[in-house]
């Protein structure tokens, strides 16, 4: 223990920094006095300093975080107003048409907050629109992760929080949107109730407790409100912190580029740069939010009118998060078993339980499935470009694709009248097309992926095509052909490409023992998987980048240049 | 790529162009300059454009704070809507103004150079890793738990029964189902009364093609709660005379061209509002199940798997319609329990 006179770590002391300025008295002193009771000048040293790479698409996150702030905000103003009581009061407020009429507290409560709160609409729509960019700005921010690797080794934990986050996520604003007890939000809480109760065995025993009785059950808003606003948000918090920090400890991954490896990461300093930037940032998030919430109505409850239970309205649409499940539930065939006195309702259970529960547990496994299927374990800070992991950006966009699907049959109704087709022939054709468009994405995006990477390879070794035409001693005329510059080819991450799976074990190894592997059928799985994630037939990495242009092609030997483009179909 | 040599924080790397700005900075690895880091009038003039920025999100906010006060109470939708769509608007300016001149700061003055910095090794040294584990392993062995299996089990025992109470305790969140799901109010003799006015619904009261929601009991009877609300709802509708194929055991259960059915949806118990009159079929508004109302309202589109539930009626003395019975199903959605 060093024993220290007050103020004496403000002295001045010549800095052992040649080059840098000393800093001023009063700015040592002042760091010196928290330093003294919390040690922070090493953690600031260091975290100040922190490079963080810089692209537009790692700002999709801080969307999804500066919306999550802006909810808390929003809503934390909103519960000041909001009653969530069921007990029914007749309207009195500044909304005429519904003078008069019965109602929940909680509807009746949120006309207040639209009417006759000075401000309460803007909050309320700001509360809405940061919701739907919240879950916007989380699936667009896990598709960058996906398509670009950025859930391998070592960031597999933050994967699968972020699995939570959006699972979680959907519920908040499930529960959100349900809260005013207006028409829209009681239906749909009604189809939750109805979706509850197929599940086979405990359902209704589920239903009973989770609303607290039948449908609609007087204590499920009073429930609804502590889930939404204490139960959810606190985990969503949580989450939310433990990603940052764990994003934080083990650096962002950056894009491929010159001077740029997987064991170093280049941008800017954290402070200032960053720091002002990424605030600038959550002002605008902001700006924008308050802006589209000025000028663009969202859930109207006054027009909806309060839940009847003898009523819903046509069109009915829930918020786009949920509308996938909507679609599902509209195209699912009406299958339901009868056994021994008991229904199970495949009509409800596939398209609402099922069908979630397999997508939300195939994200969450797929960073080790993927690892499994690659055999590669290693550590990756460098984000692959989509079109250099042509297997997985396939799959990637098969999965949107359906997600796709559903969510256009979520609105096939509104569909079929905007562009006068039969009702029953929307969803035939949603019915399809779940099953004929996702291979087809498939296929169509991996023919892409490897179109864009073979032309990449190219224009690294042959340079760009310069439109300057020279005639040849010999009469003959070429194109010139000029390199691109190194840090153009440095962006291809050639090197980071999808290779040619690892040759297999063999059957009889040097000392005649029969391989174990080669025949089980776990093998032949992982082998089959391999197969689409691979590129059986993609161009072995280039040596070195860019070395190959012009020279070849002004000696005119083109032909005898190692083949490039040696696929089975080029 | 050169190689990269491993330093502490803060020294210099082994690049070809990398380039120390300030030692206590990361190594810069690539220099930008920008047109006003040469030439200090256009740096100036970026100053006055990210200046007017920060004074127009000062307008905003002051702008806020008057059509706030402006507008002191909301009367007609009118004023609602204009202060909307002022208050948004002044605050989109008031953020927006902050943002743009915060990020336009950091792009135009700030130093645009790219820095450096080498990834520490997340994984300890082997070394530090078996010191790991065996100070795991150590601390096991001081608390007996590999040797004192009556210890283990008696705690795992213990543990394991504290996870009762916390479940038991959520017992009361609802009360068991029973056959809740099961019964409705409709029984023997109920009227069928309008769903909006609470009288009863007379022979003739519907013109041929047309239909009603009637419910057993009126809306503001103390036993018609919200639950009841939910399963009673029944639509009585009038179709051409002889136009009712009555189901095998159903002979009877309709009136002189009118039939009865439940409004609740079989698929996940939506109420049915769509009658399409020539066809006549009931359309789900929700995921469009379809129901063939002559045909005993079987399923004929859409995912609902049962037909809807048929209510027995007739005409009392009074020329009012009655049920002659309660419904011989469940209404709404398929559950577990249900035959």
């Amino acid at each position: 223990m060093t024993t220290m006179k007050p103020g004496s770590r403000g002295a001045d002391k010549p800095t052992d920094k040649p080059g840098a300025k000393p800093a001023p008295k009063l700015v040592k002193k002042g760091l010196g006095e928290v330093d003294d009771r919390f040690g922070t000048a090493g953690f600031l040293k260091r975290n100040l300093n922190k490079v963080f790479p810089d692209h537009w698409s790692f700002m999709l996150g801080e969307i999804a975080l500066y919306s999550f702030v802006i909810l808390l905000l929003s809503g934390t103003f909103l519960t000041f107003f909001f009653r969530p009581g069921t007990n029914e009061v007749i309207y009195q407020g500044n909304y005429t048409p519904l003078r008069g009429l019965h109602m929940t507290e909680a509807f009746a409560s949120t006309l207040r907050i639209s009417f006759d709160v000075r401000g309460g609409l803007i909050i309320r729509q700001i509360h809405h629109w940061a919701a739907l960019i919240f879950m916007a700005a989380i699936v667009a921010h896990c598709c960058r992760i996906f398509f670009t690797g950025a859930f391998r080794k070592p960031r597999e934990t933050n994967w699968l929080i972020g699995v939570g986050l959006v699972s979680l996520g959907l519920l908040e604003g499930f529960a959100g949107y349900s809260l005013p007890d207006d028409l829209l939000s009681g239906t749909g809480l009604r189809i939750a109730y109805g979706i509850v109760e197929a599940i086979p065995v405990v359902g209704t025993y589920l239903g009973s407790f989770v609303f607290g009785g039948q449908f609609p059950g007087p204590d499920f808003i009073p429930r609804l409100f502590t889930i939404h606003i204490l139960l959810v948000p606190a985990i969503l918090l949580s989450l939310i912190t433990a990603h940052m920090l764990i994003m934080w400890h083990q650096k962002h991954t950056q894009w491929p580029g010159e001077h740029r490896t997987n064991n170093n990461v280049v941008g800017a300093p954290f402070y200032p740069a960053f720091m002002a930037k990424t605030g600038g940032f959550f002002f605008a998030t902001f700006a924008v939010t308050a802006a589209i919430s000025g000028l663009v109505q969202v859930n109207p409850v006054w027009l909806y009118g309060p839940y009847n239970p003898m009523q819903v309205g046509a069109g009915s649409q829930p918020d786009f998060y949920i509308g996938w499940l909507e679609g599902s539930l509209r195209m699912m065939p009406n299958l339901e078993t009868h056994v021994d006195g008991h229904t199970i309702s495949w009509n409800v259970l596939i398209p609402a339980v099922v069908l979630p529960g397999i997508l939300f547990t195939a994200m969450a496994m797929y960073p080790f499935i993927e690892a499994w299927v690659t055999r590669d374990y290693a550590a990756h800070n460098i984000c692959d470009r989509p079109r250099n992991r042509p297997g997985r950006t396939a799959l990637g966009v098969a999965v949107l694709t359906e997600l796709g699907v559903l969510l256009l049959a979520g609105g096939n109704d509104v569909l079929s009248e905007k562009y006068d087709i039969s009702l029953y022939a929307t969803t035939r054709i949603f019915q399809l097309a779940f099953f004929v468009l996702p291979p087809l994405a498939f296929m169509a995006t991996r023919r892409i992926c490897l179109g864009l990477q073979r032309r990449d390879v190219h224009s690294a070794e042959h340079g760009y095509e310069t439109g300057r035409i020279v005639m040849l001693a010999n009469g003959e005329f070429i194109e010139v052909e000029s390199a691109l510059p190194e840090d153009v080819v440095a962006r291809m991450g050639l090197e980071y490409r999808q290779g040619p799976p690892p040759p297999l074990e063999p059957a009889v190894d040097e000392h005649g023992v029969r391989s174990r592997l080669r025949h089980s059928a776990i093998e032949k799985v992982r082998g089959k998987l391999g197969d689409y994630l691979y590129e059986q037939d993609a161009e072995p990495p280039p040596n070195g980048h860019g070395g190959h242009a012009n020279g070849h092609a002004l000696d005119g030997s083109d032909h005898e240049q190692p083949k490039l483009t040696t696929g089975s179909d080029d | 790529m050169s190689d990269h040599v491993p330093t502490e924080s803060g020294g210099s790397l082994d690049l070809p162009d990398a380039d120390v700005g300030s030692p206590v900075r990361p190594p810069i690895i690539e220099r930008v300059i920008r047109p006003q880091d040469a030439d200090p009038k256009r740096a100036d003039r970026a100053e006055r454009w990210i200046a007017l920025m920060f004074l127009a999100s000062a307008a905003g906010t002051v702008a806020f704070v008057v059509f706030y006060l402006a507008i002191p109470s909301l009367h007609t939708i009118g004023q609602v809507h204009a202060s909307n769509v002022l208050l948004g608007c002044s605050l989109a300016v008031s953020l927006g103004g902050l943002g743009a001149g915060m990020i336009a700061w950091v792009r135009w003055l700030m130093p645009a150079h790219e820095s450096v910095q080498e990834r520490h090794e997340l994984a300890a040294s082997d070394d530090d890793l078996e010191t790991a584990a065996q100070v795991i392993m150590a601390g096991l062995e001081e608390t007996g738990l590999a040797r004192r299996s009556l210890l283990k089990r008696s705690l795992g025992l213990a543990m394991g029964l504290f996870a009762l109470p916390a479940v038991l305790l959520l017992r009361d969140l609802g009360p068991l189902p029973r056959k809740s799901l099961d019964t409705t109010l409709w029984k023997k003799g109920s009227l069928l009364l309008n769903a909006e006015t609470g009288e009863p619904v007379k022979l003739g009261d519907l013109e041929i093609g047309s239909f009603t929601t009637v419910l057993p009991l009126k809306v503001d009877d103390p036993l018609m709660n919200e639950e009841e609300l939910s399963k009673a709802p029944v639509l009585l509708i009038r179709l051409e005379p002889g136009l009712n194929k009555p189901a095998p055991g159903r002979e009877g259960w309709d009136f002189e061209g009118h039939v009865a059915y439940s409004k609740i949806c079989t698929h996940v118990g939506c109420p049915i509002g769509l009658y399409q009159k020539q066809s006549h079929k009931l359309l789900c508004p929700c995921h469009q199940s379809t129901f063939d109302v002559p045909r005993a309202c079987k399923v004929v589109f859409g995912p609902a798997a049962r037909a809807l539930p048929q209510l027995p009626i007739s005409v009392n003395s009074n020329g009012e319609f009655v049920a002659t019975a309660g419904f011989d199903q469940p209404v709404g959605p398929s559950f577990f329990e249900r035959s």
